[in-house]
């Protein structure tokens, strides 16, 4: 058994920081041992666990930890799931279980920071040194202040320029000198990202096959419900409801697939992306309640507020407000996936370049080098296809047009 | 442009390169460089030569001094290998660039109403604003700020340091979108629970807290501004002003102007405390206030100021092949007198006969010309090179 002093319990919650991996370290339990020893089964079983609630439930349950035995099992229950994980090789698993963790700890620490003691600062101070965020404390000139943290611009744009929400655009913050101010809330909801980024960034992580087939007895539930959640979503949210014609997602630019699956994958898309592909849908045809769907799975969704800005882009009845933006446009704004010219300069991100290349992150192709608009794209994407019906065999599928 | 003006302008190209001091940017060789070359094809086609780098400071001068182009730029992104192609590069970081040219900020209607000296003032306008935003709100150095004249229609501002660098083009877009105030929602800079401030005796209803900071404080600022103005002005016409400003009826305008004079009133609103009066035409006001504020990009929303991290970007001290001006650094502390068309000019005085193919006029080093299609003008070296280069005059 690992020996453990105070701060082990607590950081037993937050497997993913640096001290509780040196916890780990520093037990002495190998990789071998994790695996395979007997006594480490309640902390496998709870890894597969943590995959599970991650998939199911979109979050992971943080247990009241009472003792060493059970602070142990949940530290190791994490480099465990990472391996499960892993050898799932899912770039949708990885998503949704890194956001799941990341979530679950910004609620704990929410939790945790309520009280609004001193304690809250050190918490601050902590969290901010692991993911090497500058941070500041306002002092307080007025007692309705409720930003207490500040951090400097470039820190604070670093996981904040995905949020979509208009109150964390800089344009509306309080930026002075440099420094942004934050409500302790606030700041650890950036956490949530921070953390997020660093579980997704080595993710999936380089496991030996054999190892992974030795695992099988553990992955092949997750693999199922994988697949259960795959057909959910990618059969059910297209088929044609309304009678609209040529409606094929397997002809959708890989942009809009991307932005797509992260959509259904939970992951925070940012605005410019949430218009781009409510534009291309509306635009081929699909309804403003069929779009509304898609939007269902994202982390905050809220569906009035979705409904009034999908209709917005919907204009007047039935006539189509805006037209969906070119590939200029999508490049500008980092939403085009083509590998050249969608880099991401920030270092956070620019360290894992090599992650983008695999799993199932959609990439351009050679239809993209034809068109200049994702529209394009998918009208040239269908006549190929129905070229290719007509001369092939014929297993027509439903690319010809129905109704109209 | 004939093959003789061309050779012309290439010959005092060349000498200008061969003076003057290239000043080069921090870490130049990690740059790719881009040239557009006094060739046969100039300038119906310009060929733009990139995806050169340069290891020593000695090798940029002197190619710029053998080939004397008629355009220089280098990325504003620091590359692995410059060189490469685009895809092996390797993308390092990327300095901060704001780019304010003439296209992007007076709009195509406008555009035909202005000189181009006016247009040039409008431009550094929109800088001066600019600057103003980087310093104060986002805490820039002055000595971060680098200020260059764009060498024709506009000002680029160039920042280096090392944090800005390792940017992503969203993080980018959102220091954008600061300056030019996209997605501003006012109403998150109001505090309305305001029941731990002691309001209780005071006549005045306190209408809600502005923060006086980012965003917050320009708005401020523009309301006392607005109110100082008004309660300065002559009655009928102010009461005209906030009539409009607010579509308001005469009875709440002439309020408005009463209090406006009131000074506890005003130093009150000074600390940020909006009373509940200024709520009519509070919507006005944001929305003068921000469209004057915020620096402008025409009605062009999708060209990007600076979101883009691969970009080419002049080099300061270079020449700029369109006008024969100086691409020339400037001091902020000195930017208000900073007179592009006197002070980027680097040519001489000597006479150069010129023949005009297309009317035009400008004002260089204080001295106006203006050409007609078709004459024989002897003018000032200077101002000859800035003709042949705008493809106004050929040499004679």
């Amino acid at each position: 058994m690992m020996e453990m002093h105070a701060g082990a319990l607590h950081i037993s919650l937050y497997p993913f920081l640096a001290a509780a991996s040196n916890y780990v370290k520093e037990s002495g339990v190998t990789l071998d041992d994790l695996i395979t020893a007997a006594a480490f089964e309640r902390a496998r079983l709870r890894g597969k666990e943590r995959v599970h609630e991650a998939l199911k439930e979109g979050t992971v349950r943080k247990p009241v930890i009472m003792s060493d035995a059970q602070a142990e099992i949940e530290l190791l229950s994490y480099p465990f799931a990472r391996i499960l994980v892993s050898c799932v090789g899912d770039e949708r698993l990885v998503r949704r279980y890194a956001l799941s963790e990341a979530k679950s700890a910004y609620e704990k620490l929410k939790e945790d920071s309520s009280t609004g003691s001193s304690a809250d600062t050190d918490i601050i101070n902590e969290l901010s040194r692991e993911f090497g965020i500058r941070v500041d404390f306002v002092r307080l000139p007025h007692e309705q202040e409720r930003e207490r943290v500040q951090l400097p611009f470039v820190d604070y744009l670093r996981f904040t320029s995905t949020l979509r929400d208009k109150r964390w655009k800089l344009v509306n913050r309080r930026l002075e000198k440099g420094w942004v101010k934050l409500r302790t809330g606030e700041f650890l909801r950036i956490i949530q990202e921070a953390i997020y980024e660093r579980i997704k960034r080595d993710l999936p992580l380089d496991v030996p096959k054999a190892l992974c087939e030795s695992l099988s007895s553990y992955t092949e539930d997750i693999r199922q419900e994988l697949e259960v959640l795959r057909k959910k979503y990618d059969d059910g949210s297209f088929e044609p409801s309304s009678g609209f014609r040529v409606r094929d997602p397997r002809c959708f630019p890989p942009c809009i697939t991307a932005i797509l699956s992260n959509l259904r994958d939970g992951v925070n898309v940012p605005h410019s992306a949430r218009f781009a592909v409510t534009a291309f849908l509306l635009n081929i045809g699909l309804t403003g309640d069929e779009i509304i769907e898609i939007y269902k799975n994202a982390p905050d969704f809220d569906e009035e507020r979705t409904r009034y800005q999908v209709e917005h882009i919907a204009g007047d009845k039935g006539s189509v407000r805006y037209t969906a933006p070119s590939c200029d446009t999508m490049r500008t704004y980092g939403n085009c996936v083509k590998p050249l010219l969608s880099l991401s300069g920030s270092r956070e991100r620019g360290q894992s370049p090599r992650l983008r290349g695999r799993g199932a992150e959609p990439h351009s192709d050679d239809v993209c080098e034809k068109i200049t608009h994702p529209l394009s794209y998918y009208k040239l994407k269908l006549k190929m296809k129905r070229k290719e019906g007509q001369e092939g065999k014929s297993t027509k599928r439903e690319t010809a047009t129905t109704k109209g | 442009m004939k093959e003789e003006t061309r050779l012309f302008v290439k010959r005092k190209f060349k000498e200008y390169y061969s003076r003057a001091r290239i000043e080069l940017p921090k870490d130049f060789w990690m740059r790719e460089w881009g040239f557009v070359l006094f060739d046969q094809y100039f300038p119906t086609k310009l060929v733009m030569r990139r995806h050169k780098s340069f290891t020593a400071k000695a090798d940029v001068v002197g190619f710029l001094r053998d080939n004397a182009p008629a355009h220089a730029y280098y990325s504003s992104a620091l590359y692995q290998y410059p060189a490469a192609d685009m895809v092996k590069k390797g993308l390092i970081g990327a300095d901060l660039i704001f780019d304010l040219d003439a296209d992007h900020i007076i709009s195509e209607v406008e555009f035909k109403r202005y000189s181009y000296e006016e247009m040039l003032e409008r431009v550094k306008e929109e800088t001066v604003k600019l600057i103003d935003f980087l310093v104060n709100d986002f805490g820039f150095g002055e000595e971060d700020i680098e200020l260059v004249f764009s060498g024709s229609r506009g000002y680029h501002i160039h920042i280096k340091t090392e944090e800005v660098r390792g940017l992503g083009s969203r993080e980018r877009r959102e220091i954008v979108d600061y300056v030019m105030a996209t997605g501003l929602d006012m109403d998150i800079f109001k505090v309305k629970d305001l029941k731990k401030e002691k309001f209780s005796g005071e006549k005045l209803k306190i209408g809600f807290l502005l923060r006086p900071e980012g965003w917050g404080k320009r708005l401020l600022k523009g309301l006392i501004d607005f109110l100082h103005e008004i309660a300065e002005m002559e009655d009928e016409r102010a009461i005209e002003v906030v009539k409009n400003v607010g579509e308001l009826e005469r009875k709440k305008a002439e309020e408005i102007i009463r209090i406006a004079k009131d000074e506890t009133v005003m130093n009150r609103i000074e600390r940020g405390l909006i009373p509940e009066f200024v709520k009519p035409i509070w919507e006005g006001i944001t929305k003068t206030v921000t469209t004057t504020v915020r620096v402008k990009s025409a009605d062009r929303v999708d060209e990007p100021v600076t979101a883009d991290i691969k970009r080419l970007i002049r080099l300061p001290t270079s020449l700029h092949g369109k006008s024969s001006l100086e691409v020339k650094p400037v001091r902020i502390e000195t930017f208000k007198e900073f007179d592009p068309v006197e002070d980027a000019v680097v040519f001489g005085d000597s006479p150069v006969e010129v023949r005009v193919v297309r009317d035009s006029s400008i004002t260089l080093k204080g001295e106006r010309y203006r050409v007609e299609e078709g004459e024989i003008a002897s003018v000032p070296e200077h101002a000859a090179l800035y003709f042949m280069c705008r493809g106004v005059a050929e040499i004679k």
